[in-house]
């Protein structure tokens, strides 16, 4: 439900912010203590995304969003918060 | 010419360390250390998974220690990842962490000539000679595709200076510049004695880094470190730091059962501070130079960098290249 509402928010985001919350997205997922959480398919395609500069396109994009919500999920809320998304 | 290289320790998912590592090579780093652990991932198994697929960075295995694989096996296995990636390998050689080993049934017998003739065994097995020490006899029986560089882990004089005499490298595990003064000239002392060159020794500052734009964040994930650290002090730097016998049993305690929770009760930040890098990005430019000008010819970045990895290595490689237009390195 929450990675829903990020991806609808993300919509109305310019390119740079779109940007520039990726690499905060991926800077959390890559900074977590819980990555046993995350399924290693999706982490290999995050991985392969950010070496082909892919990570901005939606169905990856929401990938890296559903990581970061089961490996941090405190975290993960208040991004969705700054983003001020209604529910 | 100081080589900057940074530490990856396998405790994460193989994605992860396999994405960093790109993420290094890219950032223009020429390596990484990656740190064996028995309660971690295999250090040559990641190892060989990074190798072929990260084609920019070298990959050193560090530190590994002769007690928990035999020295034939490490001469093996470092041949066998040549065959991977010529030319892209380093083994570092250490006695390990004695409370660890302690933890997993290893008693650490005589340190020192483990070491040497772990080093002599693995030293004549990788360039195809017949080994013939005591009970250990025979040699590989394929070819290593080029030459792997064999760094020694040290801390203790003693170790520092077996280091300088044997060692194509020396990572030495200190992180404070007083520190790895005294360090670096016991490592000097080795060399000497054995009549070489300091240019032909690579001696590393590993250095265990925690920064953060909120210092007690930065210090919060740096306590873990500082307590394995803290535990393998030799007695002259130990005293300096001024930990009682009694905390320190505690802290061992804490780090064998895996309680860090209470390990955070018994690590004082000064203590922390005092045994790694710790602090807002800023204090770092300082640090580096006062490392630099000690002599060190590689600076490894260590674990855990910092509570955000990807912003702290940026910002890291972004004081390296302002250090460098400052032409001191």
């Amino acid at each position: 439900m929450d990675v829903a509402r990020f991806m609808e928010a993300v919509k109305e985001l310019a390119i740079e912010e779109k940007h520039n919350l990726v690499e905060e997205l991926l800077d959390i997922l890559l900074s977590s203590v819980n990555l046993e959480m995350v399924p290693d398919d999706v982490g290999w395609r995050i991985n392969q995304a950010y070496r082909g500069g892919k990570l901005t396109e939606e169905e990856i994009l929401r990938e890296l969003a559903y990581a970061v919500s089961i490996a941090e999920p405190a975290k993960f809320r208040r991004i969705i918060e700054k983003l001020k998304v209604e529910d | 010419m100081t080589v900057f290289s940074v530490e990856i320790v396998p405790k994460d998912p193989l994605w992860k360390i396999d994405l960093l590592t790109y993420i290094i090579g890219e950032l223009g780093f020429s390596g990484v250390w990656l740190s064996e652990h028995p309660h971690n991932r295999s250090s040559f198994i990641t190892a060989s998974s990074l190798l072929n697929k990260a084609s920019r960075v070298w990959v050193g295995l560090g530190v590994i220690n002769p007690y928990t694989i035999n020295p034939f096996v490490i001469a093996q296995l470092a041949a066998s990842l040549t065959e991977v990636a010529p030319n892209r390998i380093k083994i570092a050689i250490g006695a390990g962490d004695k409370t660890t080993l302690e933890s997993i049934g290893i008693e650490r017998i005589k340190p020192l000539e483990k070491i040497r003739e772990a080093v002599t065994i693995i030293r004549q097995l990788l360039t195809k000679k017949k080994i013939a020490i005591d009970r250990i006899h025979g040699r590989l029986d394929f070819n290593p595709r080029s030459s792997v560089p064999i760094y020694i882990g040290a801390q203790g004089p003693k170790m520092l200076q077996l280091g300088g005499e044997i060692g194509d490298g020396v990572l030495v595990n200190y992180s404070n510049p007083e520190d790895l003064e005294w360090a670096y000239n016991e490592v000097r002392k080795g060399i000497e004695k054995a009549g070489r060159k300091i240019e032909n020794v690579d001696i590393a500052a590993y250095l265990t880094i925690s920064l953060d734009e909120e210092p007690e964040k930065a210090v919060k994930t740096a306590t873990p470190y500082a307590a394995y650290i803290l535990c393998g002090l030799p007695e002259k730097i130990m005293e300096k730091i001024g930990v009682s016998e009694e905390k320190l049993i505690k802290v061992k305690e804490a780090i064998q059962k895996g309680d860090w929770l209470r390990l955070y009760d018994f690590m004082d930040v000064d203590i922390v501070k005092k045994l790694v890098i710790v602090g807002q990005p800023r204090i770092l430019e300082e640090k580096l130079r006062e490392i630099i000008d000690i002599g060190y010819s590689q600076i490894v970045i260590g674990a855990p960098i910092g509570p955000r990895i990807l912003r702290t290595l940026r910002e890291i490689k972004k004081t390296i290249d302002e250090a460098k237009t400052n032409l001191y390195i």
